[in-house]
């Protein structure tokens, strides 16, 4: 029973992770990976690096993300910073909506 | 390995995994995950690269999530460092095991060599040397046994004490007596027949310890010679009594029997000379050779069965 609701919370936790990582990017107007890391820990929602990168690099073929490299403003080493696309922002919206939805189906199936 | 070769090496794996990924899009994932490990240590320098990119996971498996995400076939799953290192392990013990046997095989080469002009068997590799024009046999560095033909007391120079001798006879005039048996180590035996009805034996050996007397249960009598050191026998066997002889290293020369004989040796040599009788053969060498024996049709043939493992087995005229 463990193992299921372990699995169930790993497939709930795929389909928002992708939402706070985009409302993260917004929020903060543009991020680099470990940055976007550090942030998602301190939302109680820790990532391996392994998986953000390969997520990041796919929702920028997608054209959801942008991304820039930066070496003169930054400290140390290159880092290469993200943001929304217009179509990102546009997909965003539609998830927020999509996801309020949810909460509501959730508080009213609880009722 | 340095730090920067232990990453280089990592990225070039990555690299290398990521095949079905455009030049450009890889040199940009490449770059990235090096900016990813120099800011961790930057931030956190007590971690060291190696926990680094343990974190990060194999670099196949990255690679295989970048795939996956692309919708791109993923490459094959990296073995786990416990499967890498067990499966190195087990091909390290089977290589030195491999190693082990062929340096043995090589070492205990020939197995057995028979050299018929100066009448000598050499068995594993001269392990045990058995010399017939000697008399001795030789195991590794020792003359554990030797095999003298001489009868009386002082001839042999081979270690023997002439004051140790064993010998005695019984009677076989008992109906029930079907077998007499004698089993030695390391020796020679001689049997011969004998028209009295009795069984006689007479042995010389090595060391300070006599053998066990005679056992007689009635049915079968038995002369265990296997934990007496180097023994020399002669025997006299009565007629129509099978004759056992067990021995493990050394010779048997068997001389016109006049009952049943049954031989078995591990070791060596076995001799068998012919009487005026038929006999029924049935002879049988693992690794070595053996004269040609042809057995009588007679329906009471005497039965002859010679069992040898490694050696020779002869014919004497």
């Amino acid at each position: 029973m463990a193992q299921e609701l372990d699995n169930w919370k790993t497939q709930l936790r795929k389909g928002y992770l992708e939402l706070c990582i985009l409302l993260l990017i917004q929020r903060h107007k543009r991020m680099y990976g470990f940055d976007l890391l550090e942030k998602l820990t301190a939302a109680q929602l820790p990532l391996k690096e392994g998986t953000l990168y390969p997520m990041l690099n796919r929702m920028t073929v997608e054209k959801t993300l942008q991304s820039v490299w930066e070496t003169e403003n930054v400290k140390g080493h290159p880092r290469k910073f993200y943001s929304l696309t217009k179509e990102g922002t546009k997909s965003l919206e539609e998830m927020k909506i999509e996801f309020e939805k949810l909460i509501q189906i959730f508080k009213s199936a609880q009722k | 390995m340095s730090i920067d070769l232990k990453l280089e090496s990592y990225l070039s794996s990555l690299d290398k995994a990521l095949g079905g990924i455009p030049v450009s899009d890889r040199a940009d994932i490449i770059t990235e995950i090096k900016s990813h490990v120099l800011v961790a240590k930057e931030r956190d320098p007590s971690q060291t690269i190696t926990s680094i990119l343990s974190s990060l996971g194999e670099p196949e498996t990255v690679a295989n999530r970048y795939l996956i995400e692309r919708g791109l076939k993923p490459g094959k799953a990296p073995k786990r460092p416990i499967v890498k290192w067990l499966t190195i392990g087990f091909l390290g013990t089977l290589g030195i095991l491999v190693t082990g046997v062929i340096c043995m095989v090589w070492f205990f080469s020939p197995l057995i060599s028979i050299d018929e002009k100066n009448d000598r068997v050499r068995i594993l590799g001269g392990m045990i040397d058995i010399n017939g024009s000697e008399g001795s046999i030789r195991i590794g560095d020792k003359h554990i046994s030797a095999m003298d033909d001489g009868d009386e007391a002082g001839e042999n120079d081979n270690g023997f004490n002439s004051d140790r001798v064993f010998q005695g006879s019984a009677p076989t005039t008992n109906k029930k007596l079907q077998r007499i048996s004698v089993s030695f180590k390391n020796g020679k035996v001689e049997l011969e027949p004998t028209a009295k009805s009795e069984f006689r034996w007479k042995c010389r050996y090595k060391g300070d310890e006599p053998p066990a007397a005679l056992a007689d249960t009635g049915v079968a009598m038995d002369l265990d010679l296997t934990e007496t050191k180097g023994v020399s026998c002669k025997l006299e066997m009565p007629k129509n009594i099978l004759a056992q002889l067990r021995g493990s290293n050394g010779k048997i020369i068997v001389s016109k029997p006049i009952g049943p004989v049954e031989i078995e040796m591990n070791n060596g040599k076995v001799g068998f000379e012919s009487g005026a009788q038929a006999y029924k053969y049935d002879v049988r060498v693992n690794n070595g050779a053996s004269d040609s024996f042809e057995s009588s049709t007679e329906a009471d043939a005497i039965a002859v069965k010679i069992t040898l493992n490694n050696g020779k087995i002869e014919k004497i005229d």
